[in-house]
Order: structure tokens, then C-alpha cells, then sequence
């Protein structure tokens, strides 16, 4: 009897694929957290610009995971256009038209693509290929304009179970709205503890199974903490960050929570990296999560990003789910953690509904 | 290298089937359980019997526990030769889920204990028609769990392939399937069998499958084999072995026709439209 070894049968180099997928046709790429499609969507644009002799344009939710995909082409050397979708389709209209992107009134922010699409109804796209990244939480609009009169050929990684924007598109809306092919699939987690990755499975749902965790069992299962104040909560971050440096991430519901608890830290903390982001502040390009630090950012924000150490704070904001949109929120905080989270519920005590509704004790330490 | 069954399988051999039969107050000398050999084959049938029924003086449990005495070690030793060489001491990284049709008494399950490292946890789907056979396949499972130190299995035993319960959504899981002298089944229809077999499959995973099939070198036995072979090719498996040879066993050589089937992991997801 002469068989292969499983390891000759199971030659599952996923991320490979979709390297070496085509780069004049358009790609389609689904895939969980930790799957790697931020890296990928940098190394696909720099194997697009090494082929058409320009940088490729890069395309993302918002100014965070813009920031994200820079910070990643900066660590490989690579040169990607990366932009937010609202920035970059803004210039691209202008561009083709000379007129500013109409909206959709009252709203100051709503493209209306439908008009956008008859104004250029005759013009081809202008640029052989576009990159986006985090296509779950762009609008369909968006696709059918970028696909007409942006690029030939688009590749869009998605993962429609962390879509957080009211305006997201589903997977069947990005691939007949772009005309794109099938998604090819990413199910590997290279990111998250199984400890951390059984705590985000309890919310997750979705076409596809939860990812297959890479890494190795640590031994440190996430906690449910309880935090009466902000001084207690900031002590215990400053505890953390004594304990084991690294990076840290604070997730918020509410700004004015973050703004609380970042002064605290400063406070605290003056000869190390302190950061707080809002959209408002609009100061994402002097942060740099990679460093060892304190990073606070609220639901919306933290997108994209991750972090050694995760503390979710108002956790009573968050749960129990009642709805798709909070499940998909709860899956996506949980999963920026690569090795430890903590679930911080503060001065009120969570309903035994909540408690409840939690995983249980083995999974999410009490 | 002549395969060796792990000392722990020898143990359990020892104990629950050599040693019940020779313990039985009915078996005397070459008698065993009061009958000769031949009607003790005659009595399993050759391992295609209809099992739940009493032949003479042998209940069901006695034909059961005789073709484990008589049969049930070539197998073993077949099987566990396959899973060296598949695994050959490095698992897949996540825990298996076997599915094992036509189990007999746990003889794939049992062969995997012996293969896999110490502590492995995997989830075993027994198939046999016999009530008689899955019952002392759980006696065995049984017997192994008690001993420290071995792989876990999570069983359940069915008669037919539609009645395996599986809750959890399908997972990324590796999967292996075991058709281990199914075939030879003169009553089995291959098209039910793989369709049955496929519709198990999109319940448990999206992950990679590998289907292990032994048989019989004779002619007979393996009727079937093209179609059921031509039917996994059409359902996306490739064929990465197929032949027919020997096993080398410290009791002599025993010749097995065998296949190797694997179909990878669900490279793209199909949405709706073209």
C-alpha cells in the first residue's frame, strides 16, 4: 500500500491564489479577520502598479483603514494611492466633469449615484485597475460607478460579517453591481488567540463557517470585567500596558467616554503614546498603532485596525444584539484583540439578560 | 516495515474480544463460543452477514463478537497502515471529523486512535445497518476511553447515513470518510450511498475531504468501484492513489485492493447570478 501524507494532500496556500490571481480581470476576495486582505490588497495594488508603470489607486471605508493601508505599504516599501472612497470618488468626478458630486438632499455627505452614473452614461473607465478594500461597508452606487468609470478591472475584498455602515452592500450586491466573478474565499484567522476567536464566534453568523484559528491555544482566556468608574477603568489599561507594553486599543460607543478616559491615560501615562481618533479630529496621520501605546477609538473607528491588548469598554451599550448590524459590530471589536480581551461593562451593573447572553464562563472568563 | 497495532489496541483486543470469547463457558478448545470455524464464518458470512439476527446457537452479539475474533484484525491492521501512512504522526491542524460507513465494530475508529497523537479530540459518525455491530463498537470506544493517555473520539453510531444528527453549522474541518469493504456489499446501491454521503458532507464542512477506500483484491468484491469512483471525480474529488498491494503485518503479507480520494476546501463562495 503506497498513499500520500495528508500534508501532500492539503495544499491550502489560500493567500497564494489569490497573489497569483490574473491581475488584468477583475478578483473578488471574501475572507474573516485575520485573513490578511489589508496585506493583500496592498501587495495585489503593488503587483498592478509594477504592470501598468503607475501607483494603484486603493480604496477603503474610512480615514483609519486608509491609514492602516498606508502604514502597511510603508512597512513593505510599496507605493499605493490609498484614499477613502468618499475622497477619492469626490476628485474622480470632479476630474471627469468639472462639477462637484451631487448628493442626495438633506444628506451632505450621500453621492447620488444614480445621477452620477447618467452624467458620465458615455465616458469609459479611465484607468486599467482599482483596489478596494473593506468593499462590505461601501454602497452599491459606488461599485457600478467605479466598475463604468473608474477602472477596467476592480479587485474588492469584503467581509460582509463585519459590515458596520448603514450605506454597506451585500456580497451579491458588490458582485452584480461591480460584475465581478464569484468571490474566491479566505478562511484562515492568522491574527487571534482561540481563546479570543471562540469569544468572536459566539456572535458570528453568516454563508460562510468562522474562520480556522492559525495560531496556538495561549492559555489566556478573555474576561468580563467590571469597572464602576473611569479612574478604575484607566488604572486597569495602565496596569495592562505596565504589565506588557505592546499595542493597546480602547473601543468606545460614545466619544465623550473616550475623551474621558484618554485624558486619564495622558494624564498618566506622559512618556508613552497615548492616542485618541475621531473623525472630527481628523488626526489619524499621527498615529501609529503599530507603536507600543494606548490607542482609543470608537466603534467605527476601530475598524480595520488591531492591537495586542483590547479593552471594549461600555459593553452594556453593546449587548445583548438585537439585530444583524449589532452581532456584526460585537464580531468585529472582539476580533481586533490578537492576544488578549477584556469586555468592560461600567457603573451599572448588565442585565441578567445580558450576562445571560454572553458566551459562558469556560469560553469568556467571568 | 511490517505495521505493529499500538500496544494499547493489542490490550484492548486482549481483553474485550480475544478474552471474551475464550472466557465464554460455551468455547472448548477450537470451538469457540461452541462452534467450529466454519460455521463460525458461515455464521458472519465473511463479514456481509446480516448481523442481527441468530444463526443457530450464535445471538447477534456472538455473531458480532466472532466476526470481531476472526475478521475485525486484518482490517485493523489495513486501516492503521493507511492512516500511517496518511498522517504518519502529523495531524491536520484541526480536530477530524471521521465518517466511518460500514463501521463494523469501530475497526476505523480504532485504527485512527492508534495513528493519532495523544490527547487528539475528533468527532466519529459510525454508519453500520447492524444494531448489534454499532453496539460493540461503542463497547470497544468504551473500553478505549477508559485507558489514559489515548486520542478521544465524540461518537455516534446510525444505521443509515441520512440519520446522523450534526447541530453545529458546517465548519472549515478536515473530514475523512472510510469505505472499508462497503462495497463488496452485494445489496449496496453506490448512487444512494454517495448521494447520501454528499448530503452528510455540506452539513459538517467546507474544509477538505479525503475518502479512504480498501477492499478485497478480488474481482468481485469491487464491482461497483468504477461507478463509485467515477462518481466522487464528477463530485470534484481527484483520485491520488489507486492500486492494489500489500500490507505487511507481522502475522505476513495481505494483499488490499485500496483508493485515496480528496477534494480540497471550498475555494469560492457561489453567490447568486452567474
Amino acid at each position: 500500500m503506497r498513499l500520500p501524507t495528508y500534508d501532500e494532500l492539503s495544499s491550502d496556500e489560500e493567500q497564494l491564489d489569490i497573489l497569483e490571481a490574473p491581475l488584468d480581470e477583475s478578483l473578488f476576495v471574501v475572507g474573516p479577520p485575520g485573513s490578511g486582505k489589508t496585506s493583500l490588497a496592498v501587495w495585489r495594488g503593488d503587483a498592478l502598479a509594477e504592470l501598468y508603470g503607475t501607483a494603484t489607486p486603493v480604496i477603503t471605508y474610512n480615514r483609519m483603514l486608509r491609514r492602516s493601508l498606508y502604514l502597511v505599504a510603508d512597512e513593505h516599501d510599496i507605493d499605493i494611492r490609498a484614499s477613502t472612497m468618499q475622497s477619492y470618488v469626490g476628485k474622480d468626478y470632479w476630474h471627469q466633469t468639472r462639477t462637484m458630486v451631487p448628493k442626495v438632499p438633506p444628506h451632505r455627505y450621500e453621492y447620488d449615484w444614480n445621477q452620477m452614473v447618467v452624467r458620465l452614461a458615455k465616458k469609459e473607465p479611465h484607468a486599467e485597475a482599482l483596489v478596494v478594500d473593506e468593499g462590505q461597508d461601501l454602497p452599491p452606487g459606488f461599485f457600478i460607478y467605479a466598475s463604468r468609470h473608474i477602472a477596467k478591472a476592480l479587485t474588492v475584498f469584503a467581509d460582509e460579517e463585519q459590515a458596520i455602515s448603514g450605506k454597506r452592500s451585500t456580497l451579491e450586491q458588490i458582485k452584480a453591481s461591480a460584475g465581478l466573478p464569484h468571490p474566491m474565499i479566505l478562511s484562515e484567522n492568522h491574527r487571534n488567540t482561540p481563546e479570543i476567536a471562540r469569544v468572536a464566534e459566539h456572535f458570528h453568523q453568516g454563508q460562510l463557517p468562522a474562520a480556522t484559528v492559525v495560531r496556538s491555544r495561549s492559555g489566556d482566556r478573555p474576561k468580563l470585567v467590571r469597572s464602576g468608574s473611569a479612574e478604575s477603568t484607566v488604572g486597569r489599561i495602565i496596569n495592562e500596558f505596565r504589565n506588557r507594553s505592546g499595542s493597546i486599543g480602547i473601543v468606545v460607543d460614545q466619544n465623550s467616554t473616550g475623551r474621558s478616559v484618554y485624558k486619564g491615560l495622558v494624564d498618566q501615562l506622559p512618556e508613552h503614546r497615548v492616542d485618541i481618533y475621531t473623525s472630527d479630529d481628523a488626526n489619524e496621520d499621527s498615529i501609529d498603532v503599530r507603536v507600543p501605546g494606548v490607542t482609543v477609538l470608537n466603534k467605527d473607528s476601530v475598524k480595520g485596525q488591531e492591537f495586542d491588548t483590547v479593552f471594549v469598554l461600555e459593553l452594556e451599550r453593546f449587548v445583548p444584539c438585537t439585530n444583524d448590524a449589532e452581532f456584526r459590530a460585537m464580531y468585529m471589536m472582539c476580533t481586533r484583540a490578537r492576544d488578549r480581551l477584556f469586555l468592560v461593562y461600567g457603573r451599572e451593573r448588565l442585565s441578567a439578560v445580558a450576562e445571560a447572553w454572553l458566551p459562558s464562563g469556560d469560553v469568556l472568563e467571568r | 516495515m511490517p505495521i505493529r497495532l499500538p500496544q494499547r489496541l493489542r490490550d484492548i483486543r486482549t481483553t474485550e474480544i480475544v478474552g471474551r470469547v475464550r472466557k465464554d463457558p460455551r468455547t472448548c478448545g477450537d470451538l469457540l463460543l461452541g462452534v467450529d470455524r466454519q460455521t463460525a464464518m458461515n455464521a458472519i458470512g465473511w463479514g456481509q452477514a446480516e448481523f442481527d439476527e441468530p444463526v443457530g446457537s450464535l445471538s447477534a452479539e456472538d455473531r458480532v463478537l466472532l466476526y470481531a475474533y476472526w475478521n475485525q484484525l486484518g482490517h485493523l491492521e489495513e486501516l492503521s497502515e493507511a492512516f500511517n501512512q496518511l498522517f504518519g504522526g502529523n495531524s491536520p491542524s484541526q480536530p477530524l471529523i471521521v465518517v466511518d460507513l460500514g463501521c463494523g465494530p469501530f475497526t476505523g475508529g480504532l485504527a485512527l486512535i492508534g495513528q493519532l497523537s495523544t490527547g487528539e479530540l475528533f468527532d466519529y459518525i459510525g454508519v453500520d445497518r447492524s444494531r448489534a455491530m454499532r453496539e460493540f463498537g461503542e463497547h470497544l470506544a468504551t473500553a478505549v476511553d477508559s485507558m489514559a493517555g489515548t486520542p478521544r473520539s465524540k461518537r455516534q453510531w446510525v444505521a443509515d447515513i441520512a440519520d446522523a444528527t450534526w447541530h453545529a453549522p458546517p465548519s472549515w474541518r478536515p473530514v475523512v470518510v472510510i469505505v472499508s469493504f462497503l462495497l463488496a456489499s452485494p445489496s449496496l446501491h453506490v448512487g444512494t450511498l454517495l448521494a447520501g454521503l454528499e448530503q452528510l458532507l455540506s452539513r459538517l464542512t467546507r474544509g477538505p475531504t479525503t475518502i479512504l477506500y480498501t477492499n478485497s483484491p478480488r474481482v468481485a468484491p469491487n464491482r461497483t468501484y468504477p461507478a463509485f469512483r467515477d462518481g466522487l471525480l464528477d463530485a470534484g474529488f481527484r483520485l491520488t492513489a489507486d492500486d492494489t498491494g500489500p500490507v505487511h503485518t507481522e502475522r505476513g503479507e495481505r494483499v488490499v485492493r485500496y483508493a485515496l480520494f480528496h477534494r480540497d476546501s471550498q475555494r469560492t463562495l457561489q453567490l447568486g447570478g452567474d
